[in-house]
């Protein structure tokens, strides 16, 4: 099956080793992922925050480009996820929405119908490649590996998509597949403070500490994130957060991919592990070193 | 007719001397409930699972369920001037759990959009001028790229300083090749950027026109 892959601009830079990781796991699967042909971004939250009109218009750019090279568009990114499908759902429900995003189109000689569907990578892996077939890939399993699957908040919201809103399963069933065993986790779709890590530290650091003490109550020694984002706040931004709330966290924050990587025996060179800021290490040790020792505030 | 900004409850509108009057709605509701998403709105029942339900609640001058109660109340001023919107993380928790269907997240994008549309004071202006300069910067090149947006967004709150508590980490993901010096202050740009400009301006006016 042929796919008009989205990677956004995340994937371009910090996540740079996201995107290694997928082009390797897609090549051992037979994916077939074509990049969409010139691409933008996808305007995310700060474009729906400051003009809907150019927002829709932004994302209509990338949905006719795409309607256009043929076959489902797949981003993992779930901030282009979620910002793309509701520019799709918004052309769909309103004729207001409809008429100006075609109208904008036009000035640019392109053309939506509306016929393009939009998928998150994990959505693709699990249920289109498939969990038996990547069980068949799994050379290397991840025995014993304890994992925090994160979904955070725009793979699974609003509604209609994949899977549950609150309570999802895919990745939690993705690396029991990959051998690994997935942790507790019940902050598992809280947002990880999003774009406010930029202006507002103060309420993401409050976000992300929230979920590193309950991925180490679940003990975990990894996180795996579906979200460039997501990755970039747990873990660039740890160090901050042991400062602001006095705790120890030095756990790491991988792309799911890396670790389909590491389960099919792909080198963690090629997956570009060696560019992560908290150290991977040898995931087969036990799980005691991840986590840091909480030290309750006195509240 | 006086409001109330005490952040607990909402005074409702003073009941009208007209007769017969289509039942308090208000020019500020009206202007909601036509936007697209907005005229799901009027079904709020005020059980406040939005409230409940945001991160970020315990921070704003008026929580989600207040803020619908003064949509409905007309509090236009109030409500513009406020934090609140501002710090919405667009987590859409809210609007999956709220029982009326209300895309609570998607009235926060239309009050934010709003704000700036009627130049209110922002509520929080770090978060603002973020948005604002992730704006500029996509609209200039098609794609973001990471320092200009930093800069422009300590250039508008005027806080070098700032700025430099970032180093720490720039050094960091420099070493890790994370960042690069190049790709980070040029970024990418889009290919077509004639078609892709003429979209934007087409869309700006169309946005400015609605």
């Amino acid at each position: 099956m042929k796919y008009v892959y989205f990677p956004g601009c995340s994937l371009k830079a910090s996540a740079g080793p996201y995107e290694a990781s997928i082009k390797a796991v897609g090549k051992r699967l037979g994916m077939e992922l074509e990049e969409l042909d010139d691409w933008n971004c996808c305007g995310a939250t700060a474009f729906l925050s400051t003009d809907e009109t150019m927002a829709f218009a932004l994302s209509g750019r990338n949905l006719a480009r795409a309607e256009k090279q043929g076959g489902t568009l797949v981003t993992p990114c779930s901030g282009c996820y979620a910002t793309l499908r509701k520019a799709d759902t918004y052309f769909h429900t309103y004729t207001s929405v409809r008429e100006k995003m075609k109208t904008a189109l036009a000035a640019g000689k392109l053309e939506y119908s509306g016929g393009l569907k939009i998928r998150h990578l994990l959505d693709v892996m699990v249920n289109d490649v498939g969990l038996e077939a990547i069980s068949k890939a799994t050379t290397s399993p991840l025995k014993g590996v304890k994992v925090a699957p994160y979904y955070g908040c725009q793979l699974t919201r609003p509604t209609d998509g994949f899977d549950d809103p609150e309570f999802p399963q895919s990745l939690d069933k993705l690396i029991k597949a990959l051998g690994g065993e997935p942790t507790g986790f019940p902050m598992k779709s809280k947002c990880c403070g999003g774009a406010l890590m930029a202006s507002r530290p103060d309420l993401a650091f409050d976000a992300v500490h929230k979920l590193l003490v309950s991925a180490q109550w679940g003990g975990a020694q990894v996180i795996a994130t579906a979200c460039p984002l997501c990755q970039t706040n747990l873990e660039f931004f740890q160090p901050n957060v042991n400062k602001a709330y006095n705790t120890a966290f030095k756990m790491p924050v991988v792309y799911f991919t890396q670790l389909m990587g590491l389960a099919m025996g792909i080198s963690p060179q090629e997956l570009q592990l060696d560019r992560a800021l908290i150290p991977v290490g040898d995931l087969s040790k036990a799980a005691a070193s991840a986590g840091g020792e909480v030290e309750r505030q006195s509240a | 007719m006086t409001v109330s900004k005490a952040a607990h409850g909402v005074q409702t509108p003073e009941p009208s001397t007209e007769e017969a009057a289509p039942a308090q709605v208000n020019e500020f509701l009206r202007e909601i409930s036509a936007l697209p998403g907005g005229e799901h709105l009027r079904a709020c029942i005020q059980c406040g699972t939005c409230s409940g339900s945001c991160p970020n609640a315990n921070v704003m001058t008026y929580a989600p369920r207040q803020m619908i109660a003064m949509v409905q109340a007309g509090m236009e001023e109030e409500l513009l001037n406020s934090n609140s919107m501002w710090f919405c993380e667009s987590c859409y928790l809210c609007s999956a759990r709220c029982p009326r269907g209300i895309p609570v997240t998607d009235i926060m994008y239309m009050l934010k959009n709003m704000a700036i549309k009627k130049r209110a004071r922002a509520g929080d202006k770090k978060t603002a001028a973020m948005v604002s300069s992730f704006v500029d910067t996509v609209a200039g090149s098609g794609r973001l790229a990471e320092m200009p947006l930093m800069l422009r967004m300590y250039m508008r709150t005027t806080d070098p300083i700032g700025l430099v508590g970032w180093s720490p980490l720039g050094l960091k993901l420099l070493r890790r090749k994370r960042m690069t010096i190049g790709g980070a202050l040029k970024g990418e740009k889009v290919r077509e950027i004639g078609e892709f400009k003429a979209i934007m301006t087409k869309a700006r006016e169309l946005g400015e026109a609605a």
